[in-house]
């Protein structure tokens, strides 16, 4: 079975590390989801570097979240659904193998929203933002949902006292986060993977544009 | 993320009665008041939690997020409200629920968190995705790919299981190589990251093929083969809970059930 498959998105002119292009493959299901696998294990164990890098952040419930620099690259090479499904199967897994169901509530929101936000601003707005700022905006977002999210759940307003710190916190790891994917995304352009991976579907592609 | 599973009567229970009395014990704290029912209940997740053999470790590790997320906003926000308080009198600033119902609140959702803990860490991955291919059915009526879905996680699992320790291994060789240190500078930190990072991705594509005979391979068998079962050791837990809720009831209700 064949599914229709867009890889690629245009984004801004001004960033002239992430140029325009749009590229339409034909790819098998399985081939579809072996991306999907090989991004969603890139992920996970790349948050495995911020415990073994010491990058000091002092500010307790801060972290990098370095996973989001898989979705910021699902954004430039992938369709947006499955980018969702790299956030949503992504968030189940690590629930499932440590942090228990109840933080799915906060991963699953914070990771669903700030992909959507991030994924409008690159396809509509990136004559404005370059990655970094997609980066921080997704950041924001992220965070801001996982506070309210929490204040919701305990009922009481008075969590969101810490969204001032969240935000500025937001803002620096964004940056940060941004800054290695914009590294990391024109690398991974260089090194043509996502293009080999069509190529190596030669006799399944059929591209437009 | 390599997880292992103790060999205790807990992790050889029926999947879906384990689930049952998972549930039935997360909500329990929502129909209790009395101090002595808090006890009762405290002993009893006790007990549970000895009998499943789960390590501390792995407990303090999963809390870690809880405290992070949860507590530590909460435990600032009360901070900061009350240094606001002190020094406007703004009465807009009282916290609208009292401390003692809020610790309540705070107790029911460990509480969900801690028996989710216990539950995952217990139950095989096969078993719980096998439960989620059945419980998910509606989702299937609407013709969403349920099934897909749940093979595209036990195939992360497995590819997690296989290259995690690697990984890591190699993440920590190239991250003294690349990063150069503790003297190096930020700019070259991030570099090094990024670097890491794309030769992981890069690495992983050269495995496509190899993932996607294994997805394939997965879809063709049939994954998901849990069977209900019902035997001493599941009677034995269930019979258990009946009795906690039994006490429990009891203990509300001041005695008059019996009477």
């Amino acid at each position: 079975m064949e599914i229709d498959f867009t890889m690629g998105y245009p984004h801004s002119n001004r960033s002239s590390k992430v140029r325009l292009f749009r590229k339409r493959v034909k790819m098998s299901k399985n081939r579809r989801y072996a991306i999907i696998i090989i991004l969603v294990t890139n992920a996970i164990l790349i948050s495995l570097l911020e415990s073994i890098i010491p990058v000091l952040i002092p500010v307790p419930g801060v972290k990098l979240g370095l996973a989001s620099i898989i979705t910021l690259i699902g954004l430039v090479f992938l369709p947006l659904t499955d980018v969702l499904w790299i956030v949503i199967i992504r968030c189940i897994v690590v629930a499932l193998l440590t942090r228990g169901v109840m933080m799915l509530a906060f991963s699953i929101s914070g990771g669903i929203l700030s992909a959507l936000i991030m994924f409008i601003i690159y396809q509509q707005l990136s004559q404005y933002f370059s990655l970094k700022g997609i980066s921080i905006v997704g950041a924001l977002v992220h965070n801001t949902t996982q506070i309210i999210v929490a204040s919701l759940l305990l009922g009481q307003l008075v969590v969101l006292y810490y969204l001032p710190i969240l935000i500025v916190s937001a803002v620096i790891t964004g940056y940060i986060t941004g800054g290695i994917s914009e590294i990391a995304i024109g690398e991974l352009k260089g090194k043509d993977v996502f293009n080999t991976i069509s190529v190596q579907e030669k006799g399944e592609l059929k591209w437009t544009n | 993320m390599n997880r292992t599973l103790n060999h205790s009567t807990f992790t050889s229970l029926d999947g879906f009665i384990k689930l049952l009395l998972a549930v039935t014990i997360a909500i329990l704290p929502f129909y209790i008041e009395n101090k002595v029912s808090y006890i009762i209940f405290l002993v009893y997740l006790m007990l549970f939690t000895l009998t499943s053999r789960i390590s501390c470790r792995t407990l303090l590790l999963s809390g870690a997020s809880y405290f992070i997320i949860v507590l530590i906003p909460y435990l600032f926000g009360i901070l900061l409200n009350g240094v606001l308080y002190n020094l406007t009198r703004n009465e807009a600033l009282i916290m609208q629920q009292g401390y003692a119902a809020l610790y309540i609140r705070l107790f029911r959702l460990f509480i969900i968190w801690y028996v989710s803990i216990l539950y995952f860490h217990t139950t095989h991955l096969e078993t719980v995705l096998s439960l989620l291919d059945r419980l998910l059915f509606p989702l299937k009526l609407l013709k969403l790919p349920v099934q897909d879905f749940l093979k595209i996680i036990m195939c992360i699992v497995t590819q997690l299981k296989g290259t995690s320790e690697d990984m890591k291994t190699r993440f920590l060789e190239d991250s003294r190589y690349v990063m150069g240190g503790n003297a190096a500078s930020l700019k070259s930190k991030f570099n090094g990251i990024s670097r890491i990072i794309v030769s992981s991705l890069v690495n992983s594509f050269h495995k496509l093929d190899e993932v996607e005979s294994m997805v394939e391979e997965m879809s063709l068998k049939p994954l998901f083969k849990y069977r209900f079962k019902m035997g001493k050791p599941e009677w034995l837990a269930v019979l258990s809970t009946a009795l906690l809720i039994l006490s429990l009831y009891i203990v509300e209700k001041g005695n008059g059930f019996l009477l």
